[in-house]
């Protein structure tokens, strides 16, 4: 028969702290480098028919390789969103936006930072982040060939 | 020999906070396993298969699953089966023992899902393990945060208000009132609840951390009906399905894309026709509570963008033709990978007649989901039929 431990069970802990380093590989390293240059690139099949973005060296509906690249405008229109009013231990200072963007002649969404909406009011901020709502990359003042190296996207009128 | 599968024993253990836990791991884990062997009136000895599952980053030790095993009692020959698929795993565990016993691998197996939350100190610092690398994770968003996509979209394609999001998970509170095992219930308070963690998502549309255990037996359809003192209720299909994993490759937020793709090959495989008539009783896997309401579309209850009219009108609630999530749902207890098994097990004590919440009279078939990821990458479903 099972037995139980009594009400005051010794608690003891265990500590992990591991390092690692990611080797991005040929498309996200083409990607960075251009976000680092102000620049979005995507991948494109080639008959046009999906764009990647965040690029991708394979197609995923028919399984072939993929090796055009394209230059696209950082400008796209909002199709989902979040404001934080609650954070994280380690993460940005709430309350803050986040969506997913549709880039200008893309297929998938890119996700990032929204910024310069007054995000005080909950219901205002929401109205003003319908989908639909175009958006346009402002560049990081220090790019380091990382995603931050656009600060955010911000409404466009 | 190839048989079909059944769930022939199901093991329980009340959900509490981690912080109330006095059990450790391998005492929660003995204890749910100890209560499905009995359920099931298999031989402890007899189980030849045991499934554990396991999410990495959630223990202190890597594979925890292997450092489960040799504490629940069994056969030194048992083979051991670790499955570590995010939240998918506690619904993997059962598919994937119906899979053995179908394919004649197995005879009695046991599925053991364990409770996943106690050891992390920061929680959220585990779960952002799970955020896409790179490309997302460095955009402050954690797993309600990710989460809120969902719900935000979804509110914003059919005009949802913010009142019928809350209004399922007042349902399920209130349902899990009549759940023992259940964690948080109609208790919490409207002030807490109210609270906006991410929009839309407040306190109250949110699940709990909670600490449990549960354990399934399955068991090959001859053996069972000689052996289990239970009706006998079949796995009559499962499946599992991935979408994308960057956040930004769901092109709609507003639906759980792949899980109608899902639904509708495990509808085929147990030929049902017109899910909302034929099933009986369905636990959707909603650590988010408006995630019933996708779901619910998703599964093919109804059009998308009606789910909560079948609340309001009580088609889904108790005594409606198809109760959803009467155990009160994830958003009530979420111990990890006993929660992604919770909907199997529930499921199977109502097709059973046992159920330890309100009893649908007369079950016989019904669906359990579960997901995974952060951005709901992965899902599984069981569909289960008692046939004797």
């Amino acid at each position: 028969m099972t037995q139980t431990t009594t009400s005051d069970t010794l608690i003891h802990d265990v500590h992990w702290e591991i390092d690692y380093k990611v080797r991005l590989g040929q498309a996200w390293t083409r990607f960075m480098r251009g976000l680092q240059n102000k620049e979005l690139w995507a991948t494109r099949t080639n008959d046009g028919a999906r764009t990647y973005l965040p690029p991708q060296t394979y197609d995923e509906a028919t399984f072939e390789p993929i090796t055009e690249w394209v230059q696209v405008e950082p400008v796209g229109t909002l199709r989902a969103s979040t404001i934080v009013y609650q954070g994280f231990e380690g993460g940005p200072t709430a309350p803050y936006a986040v969506g997913a963007i549709e880039i200008d002649g893309t297929d998938s969404l890119l996700m990032h930072f929204i910024g310069g909406v007054d995000l005080t009011d909950p219901d205002t901020a929401r109205a003003r982040l319908r989908s639909g709502t175009r958006v346009r990359a402002v560049w990081a003042d220090e790019r380091n060939a990382e995603i931050t190296d656009i600060r955010h996207f911000v409404v466009e009128d | 020999m190839k048989d079909h599968a059944v769930i022939s024993g199901v093991g329980l253990t009340k959900a509490t906070s981690p912080r109330r836990q006095t059990m450790s791991k391998y005492e929660l884990c003995r204890l749910a396993v100890d209560r499905a062997i009995e359920h099931s009136g298999v031989s402890r000895t007899d189980i030849d298969t045991v499934i554990i599952g396991d999410i990495a980053g959630f223990e202190a030790s890597s594979v925890s699953a292997k450092t489960i095993a040799p504490h629940l009692g069994l056969s030194p020959m048992t083979t051991v089966i670790p499955i570590s698929t995010g939240g998918t795993s506690g619904g993997h565990l059962p598919n994937q023992a119906a899979t053995l016993i179908k394919a004649g691998f197995a005879e009695r197996v046991l599925c053991v899902a364990p409770n996943t939350f106690d050891g992390p100190v920061d929680l959220q610092a585990v779960i952002n393990t799970n955020s896409p690398m790179i490309m997302e994770q460095p955009l402050g968003m954690g797993a309600s945060h990710m989460g809120a996509f969902f719900p935000g979209a979804y509110q914003d394609a059919y005009g949802i208000s913010d009142e019928d999001l809350m209004m399922v998970a007042t349902k399920n509170r209130a349902d899990a009132d009549f759940n023992p095992y259940a964690h948080v219930n109609s208790t919490l308070d409207d002030e807490h609840a109210d609270r906006m963690i991410s929009t839309p998502l407040r306190l109250g549309m949110t699940c709990p951390v909670s600490s449990g255990a549960i354990a399934l037996v399955v068991t090959a359809e001859g053996l069972a009906r000689t052996e289990s003192p239970n009706p006998l209720v079949r796995i009559s299909a499962h499946g599992s399905i991935s979408d994308g994993y960057l956040g930004g490759k769901r092109r709609d937020f507003s639906k759980f894309e792949v899980v109608e793709i899902m639904a509708r090959r495990a509808y085929r495989d147990a030929q049902i026709l017109n899910p909302l008539d034929e099933l009986d009783v369905a636990e959707l896997f909603n650590p988010l509570a408006p995630m019933e309401y996708m779901l619910m579309e998703a599964f093919g209850l109804c059009e998308y963008g009606t789910a909560p009219q079948l609340v309001k009108d009580g088609t889904t609630r108790f005594g409606g033709t198809l109760p959803v999530n009467l155990s009160g749902g994830i958003v009530c207890t979420n111990p990890g990978l006993a929660g992604q098994i919770a909907p199997v097990a529930h499921v199977a004590l109502q097709l059973m007649g046992q159920s330890v919440t309100r009893q649908v009279e007369g079950a016989k078939r019904g669906v359990a989901h579960s997901a995974g990821g952060t951005f709901f990458q992965f899902h599984t479903i069981t569909l289960m039929e008692r046939v004797a």
